[in-house]
């Protein structure tokens, strides 16, 4: 009877303590609770409040079932990087880490040095149920240990979509249909319709592109990967050895450097987007400022799902046109992963929540949840009304580029993480963009760093 | 440190006896002024403030008509500090307090009974009206109680980095080499005479005395006493001026940090106030509706909407831009006509928090990517009836105001200046991207002039999120001593700096007051000794063995080499 009055008590409390702390966006976790006897959870803030929601719900349910307390914090992207390292460096990590741009940089370099836990046994039972390149994505070198393994756990995956406004190009007496799938037409075609809509009267702020040039956005280099997919160029070959001494790929590099920044040095990408962050792109679009913009995930049609008349009407996604070679175009895809750090002393707990998050039903529902700014990775959770309505106009297109796709490099070399973190593609668009230099002297820095950040990550 | 007591024991008492007693009383006051420690500075790493000893406002007493002691004192001063209340402090709740008391409650919102309990108390102490807090310390009672008369006090700093030397320090043994290289050239000069002087020695001529002989090493012995001096007066007065500047700036950061958590707590709660008075208006459901409305109703409801918001003062000397969004962040309304139909995000750049989550929504500082203003955006939702979003308040806060506060002087008093000194700068860093860190400020050219944004040791390390102190060279390079805070619930860097060359302007003096008269002092000496060693040596040739008293027994029997000869 006591217990049931424990147990009551408890339920009644802990939804209370977990809403109060949830995603507080605190920049210090612990200040509430006793670290030793609470699982701290760092999560990506979201782009909207209801993919914050959706997670603070996940976590919420599962405190309740399992009676441990959870402290779950938010950081916006930015400042979610700098906790992780100073947290990291002063030895007091969370136990549980999620950041949608985490692992493009931090992750695999934690599994390098042997900061993360195996996580084996969770993926082993539901390994039929992922993509394998969602399994590939978490599966590294754990240097320390010497040996491979899963050392984080894949929750979504995105990658890169073409946002258009539909209105706008009616405006210039275009349809969608007009759009052009050839990679040259379709690069050349917004322009034109910019230079159009301007002549007829549109604001000189209407650009036709929102492609960020900055070195302060993981889309930047996300984009530039799929340009360089685009021209079929290959840096690093199934060993993960580099593959950029071969001229063919400085060409291939040179190629895409010069198609990625001609749309910024002939005016049609606005000129702030030198130094954008991520979500810069979404909120110029979005601000009916750029016509169309390639974005890595799928927030920009999310923060819009709730007005009908915009998600479905008047802006629309369309496919990447095919290959300048012609060939259909693969994708650049990269795994959400959660990770557990291995010097937790709430491992049980950290394993338990993790496990309990990616159960298809509960990872369906947080997905979902967050509007569908990521995709899944069990193909069945594909079958789900909401991926599978073809009436919706971003996600079936989403749904269809999702059958081709390629992994990061980062799943080749932890070493191109840091090529990532210090965004050495950025670095070369932006001295292109911005400072006149050469694509071809911009390529050659590129290449040189490249090699420098491998030579030292032995 | 007792090597420097030493160092400082002979360098004036090498300066007392070297320099006139004018001269000696200059250094004497300097030397004082900088070894007196000034009553507010505090030893940061050893002592302690117990701010957690200051009753909360619900250990404070009720107080009421009749009322009288200490706590009607503390009360009539925080009214007084915060312009209700021009009475007399006398601790009697008489009726002129009690009209203040009410006159409080109706500004803020509180039932007017003139009852000074727990919940009045709260909004006194904790800043419901901090808009209208200056630092002045006159203003704010508590603070300074808190912070300049407690002598224990708590702050989180690192091991305090040693006083880095500035370029002066490097200079300053060149002194003595340069005194070196001076008597150098001063013995080639002379080697004429010595020449002359072998020559006679060989030609059967006593050689000189040893006293005399040492005579010539005067210039170098003087310069190297000067120099030395000069250079431990130097370091020992510098280091002395160095932490009470240090005291002076951490009670000044405590100052600026309580009023950077009052400001975001009124701008919270003002945006939280704001949204409730909203939420019951009829026009925002007509704006926010999804149906179509007629125009006219739409335009009667915007101009109801603009009328009720120039009127609503949640935000006190705040004068931020209020927007209503759709739920899809998509302004409707706007302050700042030039942001309706753009898109605010509602998370990520935005700070969103429901009234539950407001106490801890941790500002996000960010660049608006279509005005390229930096800018800090508190949002909340706005609720139907039922509780579900209709659509969000976001609110870009005040940041000129929030600049102007935490920059403005400390002036303890109408006479002083400010606390920190002339060049003390007290001003707010954030991380406004990935790559960058920027002033907190509304002024674009403040941040112009740093394209690749501001760094320093100070700022750098702030930033990444730890606090301390120590000499540095500040964002535009210039040599400061510093006070680094990282606000971690504003989620903010704090910065207070005094130039070093306005702090170390009294040793400056001091030393070059040592120098130039060790100088003047070892010239005359030198010339007096010189003339005297020429008559001594004239005399030697006339009758060397009386010169000087000194016994045949001590004379050399064969020549010996000059140091001279080796050259």
């Amino acid at each position: 009877m006591r217990n049931r009055i424990h147990r009551r008590l408890f339920a009644f409390v802990l939804p209370l303590l977990v809403g109060v702390t949830a995603c507080d966006s605190l920049s210090s976790a612990g200040q509430f609770s006793d670290q030793d006897s609470t699982l701290q959870i760092w999560w990506s803030e979201g782009y909207y409040p209801e993919e914050t929601e959706t997670i603070r719900r996940a976590v919420a349910a599962w405190s309740e079932e399992s009676e441990i307390e959870v402290e779950l914090v938010c950081y916006s992207e930015k400042d979610l990087i700098q906790q992780s390292e100073s947290a990291i460096a002063a030895g007091n990590p969370p136990d549980i880490l999620y950041g949608y741009s985490l692992e493009f940089s931090l992750i695999p370099r934690l599994a390098w040095n042997g900061e993360l836990t195996d996580t084996s046994d969770i993926i082993e039972p539901l390994k039929p149920l992922y993509n394998p390149e969602a399994l590939e994505s978490v599966y590294y070198q754990n240097h320390k240990a010497g040996k491979r393994s899963y050392y984080a756990v894949p929750i979504s995956q995105q990658t890169t979509h073409i946002h258009y406004w539909k209105d706008l190009l009616a405006e210039a007496n275009l349809s969608s249909e007009q759009i052009p799938t050839e990679w040259s037409d379709f690069w050349s075609f917004w322009p034109q319709v910019q230079e159009t809509l301007r002549r007829q009267g549109q604001a000189d702020e209407l650009y036709s592109m929102g492609i960020p040039m900055s070195t302060a956005a993981t889309d930047t280099f996300y984009q530039f990967e799929q340009f360089l997919e685009a021209y079929d160029v290959k840096l690093l070959d199934s060993e993960g050895q580099l593959l950029i001494d071969d001229p063919q790929v400085k060409v291939g590099i040179v190629k895409a450097l010069e198609a990625f920044t001609h749309f910024y040095k002939q005016r049609y990408v606005p000129p702030n987007a030198l130094d954008w962050g991520d979500p810069d792109n979404n909120v110029t679009f979005l601000s009916r400022l750029t016509l169309m913009t390639p974005n890595p995930t799928l927030s920009i049609p999310g923060s819009q799902r709730q007005d009908e008349i915009t998600y479905r009407q008047r802006m629309a996604t369309v496919e990447w046109p095919h290959k300048p070679s012609g060939k259909p175009m693969r994708y650049v895809a990269s795994t959400k992963q959660v990770a557990i750090f291995a010097g937790s002393k709430q491992l049980k707990a950290a394993k338990e929540f993790v496990a309990y998050l990616v159960e298809p039903k509960i990872l369906a529902a947080y997905i979902e949840g967050a509007q569908g700014r990521f995709f899944p990775i069990m193909p069945e959770l594909l079958q789900a009304s909401f991926w599978s309505d073809s009436s919706d106009p971003h996600i079936s297109v989403a749904a269809r580029q999702f059958k081709s796709i390629r992994p990061l490099y980062t799943v080749l070399s932890p070493a191109y993480s840091q090529v990532q973190a210090e965004n050495i593609w950025g670095q070369a668009i932006r001295s292109v963009a911005a400072n006149g230099v050469s694509a071809e002297a911009a390529a050659d820095m590129a290449i040189s760093e490249i090699k420098r950040i491998f030579a030292e990550w032995k | 440190m007792i090597l420097y007591h030493v160092a400082l024991l002979l360098a004036t008492s090498t300066v007392g006896l070297l320099t006139p007693s004018s001269l000696n009383g200059v250094t004497a006051a300097s030397i004082a002024l900088a070894s007196s420690k000034p009553e507010q500075a505090l030893s940061p790493l050893t002592e302690t403030l117990a701010l957690e000893n200051v009753p909360t406002p619900a250990e404070r007493p009720v107080l009421k008509l009749e009322s009288a002691g200490k706590a009607v004192i503390e009360l009539q001063r925080q009214l007084k500090g915060l312009g209700y209340y021009d009475g007399a402090i006398d601790g009697q709740f008489g009726e002129k307090t009690q009209a203040a008391v009410m006159a409080f409650q109706a500004k803020i919102g509180l039932t007017t009974d003139g009852i000074v309990g727990a919940s009045t108390w709260r909004n006194l102490l904790a800043g419901q009206s901090f808009a209208e807090f200056t630092p002045s310390i006159a203003l704010s009672p508590l603070l300074s109680t808190l912070v300049f008369e407690r002598t224990s006090v708590v702050i989180a700093i690192q091991p305090r980095a040693p006083a880095s030397a500035p370029w002066l320090l490097f200079l300053m043994p060149v002194i003595p080499l340069t005194g070196g290289g001076l008597f150098y050239l001063y013995r080639r000069l002379s080697q004429t005479y010595r020449t002359q002087q072998r020559r006679a020695l060989r030609n059967g001529a006593q050689k000189p005395l040893k006293l005399i002989h040492w005579i010539e090493y005067f210039p170098l012995i003087g310069l190297l006493i000067v120099g030395l001096t000069t250079f431990i007066a130097y370091i020992y007065v510098r280091e002395r001026l160095v932490q009470p500047t240090l005291g002076r700036l951490e009670n000044a950061a405590l100052l600026k940090e309580a009023e950077l958590a009052h400001w975001f707590e009124h701008q919270r709660r003002g945006v939280l106030e704001a949204a409730e008075a909203l939420q019951t208006l009829s026009h925002i459901d007509i704006l926010l509706s999804q149906q179509k409305v007629a125009i006219s109703a739409y335009q009667e409801a915007y101009d109801g909407l603009s009328s009720y918001l120039s009127r609503l003062n949640t935000f006190a000397a705040s004068d931020p831009d209020l927007a209503i969004l759709t739920n899809g962040g998509i302004v409707i309304f706007s302050t700042d006509k030039n942001r309706e139909g753009q898109y605010q995000p509602l998370q990520n750049t935005t700070t969103y928090f429901t009234r539950q989550q407001a106490d801890q929504a941790a500002p996000n500082f960010y660049t608006s990517p279509i005005t390229n203003e930096l800018l800090i955006t508190f949002a909340t939702p706005l609720l139907n009836q039922a509780g579900r979003r209709v659509g969000v308040l976001a609110v870009n806060l005040d940041l000129a105001e929030l600049d102007q506060k935490i920059r403005q002087p400390i002036i303890l008093n109408q006479s002083e200046a400010n606390y920190l000194g002339e060049t003390g700068e007290t001003y707010l860093v954030g991380k406004s991207s990935w790559v960058k860190s920027e002033f907190v400020s509304a002024e674009k050219a403040r941040n112009e002039a740093f394209v690749e944004g501001v760094s320093s040791r100070g700022i750098d390390s702030a930033i990444r999120e730890m606090s301390g102190s120590g000499l540095y060279l500040n964002y535009a390079k210039q040599p400061v001593i510093g006070v680094y805070r990282w606000a971690e619930k504003q989620n903010l860097a704090l910065l207070l700096e005094v130039s070093q060359a306005e702090v170390f302007r009294p040793v400056h003096k001091l030393t070059r007051l040592i120098f130039a008269s060790g100088l003047v002092i070892v010239s005359l000496l030198s010339l007096g000794l010189k003339t005297l060693r020429n008559r001594l040596l004239r005399s030697s040739d006339d009758n060397p063995i009386s010169c000087c008293n000194v016994t045949s027994k001590e004379l050399p029997t064969k020549p010996t080499h000059e140091q001279g000869d080796r050259e």
